[in-house]
């Protein structure tokens, strides 16, 4: 009893050596930028007064401009949009692979490079090539003509209609190897015992990946989706380089808003406070996920002890 | 003579030209940079506009001493943000920035720019600009610009096909094809030369004008000018309603008809091929354009295109023509620089008669575009742009205009090509995106301040054209 209370005071000590040196550095370097940031959420500043002292108090005002904003809202609904089907669409697709690829075989090393080569892309360089590649009459199109045996000239990047989902498509093929990596690093963890004692008493492979492979996943499949979700919402360089926020609207994402207020109108209060409530939000979605996936590792401690 | 006349008054009346020649003044910049000592300059400036200006930087070297090489690369689309940041922080880290000089009242908003005319006195020197074209470095009587790109827009006829097809136009017209004269007009020849039911097929389109959510407005600004609009009234209050305006939001969107489906998401790497490749028929499209059209290494279509005066409009009960400058690279100095002064004698080098005759005519790099009277004479700049090519830009520089000369530039830009293109896509209706301009014009009025912006109304009216049509 007491080495177990040693122990767990030895862990916590190690825990607190570790995070504390690196929470102390990045309150270092991202302390001066969010404090700023905060003051300039309270008060109005204008790029033309001559100092950041001289910015106005204005209380919540500003926070509530932003929340007022009907085009916030409409850029908040296309970034969670825009951060769900591609979350999803990377997930399925990575963990697709993953299931492929996690047992050895010949030339396994070979596909892995070729299925990590989209992550390793900069995605400037994607955005460039697909802007080539989707053209109403480019390669795109002619493999789609081909296969439907008929001619598809759909438009990629100026139909408004299906702009977003293009970000989307782009977004998917850079970073499914995200998920891919994250879902190979589960299977390879998963303790081999109970899978060995379900095939010694006859389960069937899929009843296996269901019933007991599957829920021992949970944990890392919540890790990888949550991960992939908060990246997916700060996406900006492809949605910038193709559209810059159109055509019309329809890929004025969260970042393309807060980038305009910014550098377009100088309005930089308003583009902190804006930047806030997004924090706001990802922290509220962290926190569910980090509540989830206590309650997973629990419900797997438990499941192991007996 | 009229004593009674202001400083400010004064300082805004072009600059008379000085008996002695030009080789004078060159020679008076050296002098002057010479004795303000050497410094390694250093300048934000997209290398594509540095290119051709290095060759006359080396010989500012040797004269003087004082370099330009060190320069930060930056596209003068996306170049503002960065010059926006130097001079909030007031960092003297760069002396000279090469950026579209509509920025000049919200940079000089900012408290970042040089002012140049003492230095401009002190060596007599003088633009010597076609049209009004000097107004564009002006802000406040104060000049804080030299220009190196007369950026305007041209009038471009693929006129191969007007040819081939001049006698059915006569049939049906009962007149031969000469030159679009009016927005309606231009609409007419596209439909009659580029028919819309046979563009997909022959992948030739009747309209080059960009329509994406980044330009879109450049092309807008021509039409509400040339029916004699303005984007507000005496009291800095948005006439987006107006007649003037609603026409131009009616003539923009008529272009719908005879332009390629994906023009909402062309820029200009999409579009120029298609000019020098033969497959768009008509429009207006920066000058630098034409030496590339005019190029037998690249261009397909070599020797079978006009150019001319944009399209003008009698909507006003007149007929206005007005182009546009944007956007317009000239060289701008960082107040907050130690070495400001070498940066202004190096900004007048560059564009002295002899330097910037060089800059224009460079027949690879063709950003920058004649905009001196020398330049229109000018042999060298002949040979790159052709002699029809040289007339047109000088026409097109007497009727160019600014999109919108005042602090907020970028946002009432983007505003602007924003409910543009989205009723252009068909997300809003014309109606709906003309309130919503208005609308929102308003608050960038009301957020950056009434009274500031009625009182740079002045040097927004003096940067427009003071003739409704060339000479």
């Amino acid at each position: 009893m007491a080495r177990s209370l040693i122990m767990q005071q030895r862990r916590k000590r190690y825990q607190k050596m570790v995070l504390l040196p690196l929470i102390g550095s990045m309150l270092l370097i991202l302390g001066p930028a969010l404090f700023l940031q905060l003051y300039l959420s309270f008060n109005f500043y204008s790029i033309y007064s001559s100092g950041w002292w001289e910015a106005e108090w204005y209380a919540l005002d500003i926070f509530i401009d932003v929340l007022k904003d009907t085009r916030f809202h409409a850029s908040i609904f296309r970034s969670l949009l825009f951060a769900t089907i591609s979350t999803i669409g990377c997930f399925f697709i990575g963990f697709g692979l993953a299931l492929l690829m996690y047992r050895n075989f010949r030339l396994q090393w070979f596909y892995y490079i070729i299925f990590i080569i989209p992550m390793l892309t900069v995605p400037i360089v994607i955005a460039y090539t697909a802007e080539m590649i989707l053209y109403q009459k480019g390669p795109l199109n002619g493999i789609l003509s081909m296969i439907f045996d008929r001619e598809m000239m759909i438009m990629w990047i100026t139909n408004p209609d299906i702009a977003l989902f293009t970000v989307m498509l782009m977004e998917i093929w850079n970073w499914t190897p995200f998920s891919f990596i994250i879902m190979m690093a589960g299977l390879a963890s998963l303790p081999k015992e109970p899978v060995e004692a379900a095939q010694i008493l006859g389960a069937s492979r899929l009843k296996i990946f269901f019933e007991i492979q599957l829920p021992l996943l949970r944990p890392i499949i919540i890790l990888a989706l949550v991960l992939r979700f908060l990246e997916s919402m700060a996406e900006f360089p492809k949605t910038w380089a193709i559209f810059q926020g159109g055509p019309g609207t329809s890929t004025e994402t969260i970042p393309v808003y807060i980038y305009l207020n910014t550098w377009y109108y100088f309005d930089w209060s308003k583009a902190a406070a804006m930047s806030y409530i997004v924090m706001f939000l990802m922290v509220v979605i962290i926190l569910g996920a980090i509540k989830i996936l206590q309650k997973e590792n629990k419900r797997i401690n438990q499941y192991q002890s007996n | 003579m009229n004593t009674a006349i202001s400083t400010t008054a004064l300082m805004a009346l072009p600059k008379m030209a000085t008996a002695g020649g030009h080789s004078n003044v060159n020679q008076k910049i050296i002098e002057a940079a010479k004795s303000a000592g050497t410094a390694d300059l250093k300048g934000i400036i997209w290398a594509l506009y540095y290119s051709p200006m290095q060759a006359s930087c080396e010989k500012f070297a040797e004269l003087t001493g004082t370099n330009f090489k060190d320069i930060k690369d930056i596209s003068i689309f996306v170049a503002p943000p960065a010059v926006v940041a130097e001079g909030v922080a007031k960092s003297p880290e760069f002396d000279l920035f090469h950026i579209n000089s509509n920025m000049i009242p919200t940079l000089a908003s900012i408290g970042m720019l040089e002012e140049l005319d003492p230095y401009m006195d002190e060596v007599g020197f003088e633009y010597n600009a076609v049209g009004t074209f000097d107004t564009f470095m002006k802000y406040k009587g104060a000049t804080y610009g030299m220009p190196t790109d007369g950026n305007v827009h041209t009038q471009y006829i693929h006129w191969a096909t007007v040819e081939k097809n001049a006698s059915a136009y006569e049939d049906k017209f009962g007149k031969s094809p000469t030159w679009p004269g009016t927005w309606e007009e231009e609409i007419e020849w596209m439909n009659f030369f580029a028919p819309p039911s046979k563009a997909s097929e022959n992948d030739y389109y009747g309209s080059m004008n960009l329509r994406n959510r980044a330009n879109g407005a450049t092309w807008w600004f021509m039409q509400l000018y040339s029916a004699g609009g303005f984007t507000f009234d005496d009291d800095m209050n948005p006439t987006m309603t107006s007649d003037e305006a609603v026409y131009a939001w009616e003539t923009y969107m008529k272009y719908k008809e005879v332009s390629h489906p994906e023009a909402p998401g062309w820029g200009t790497p999409q579009m120029i091929p298609r000019m020098t490749g033969g497959k768009v028929f008509s429009g207006q499209y920066w000058d630098g354009i034409i030496p590339q059209c005019e190029n037998p290494e690249i261009s397909k279509t070599l020797g079978e295109w006009k150019y001319g005066l944009v399209p003008g409009s009698d909507f006003s009960g007149k007929r206005i023509y007005r182009s546009i400058s944007d956007p317009l690279g000239a060289l701008l100095v960082n107040k907050h620089s130690p070495r400001k002064a070498l940066a202004a004698y190096l900004a007048m080098w560059l564009t002295t008669e002899s330097e910037s005759e060089a800059i224009v005519a460079d027949p690879k790099n063709t950003f920058h575009d004649p905009w001196a009277k020398s330049h229109m004479t000018s042999d060298m700049v002949a040979k790159s742009y052709t002699s029809s090519g040289v007339a047109s830009i000088q026409q097109n520089l007497q009727v160019a205009s600014p999109p919108i000369y005042l602090t907020g530039y970028m946002e009432f830009t983007d505003i602007l090509n924003k409910n543009l293109s989205e009723a252009y896509v068909g997300s809003i209706s014309v109606s709906e995106g003309i309130k919503k301009t208005q609308e929102e014009f308003g608050n960038i009025v009301k957020k950056t301040g009434k009274r500031k912006l009625k009182a740079e109304l002045e040097s927004y009216k003096a940067v427009m054209p003071t003739v409704d049509m060339p000479a």
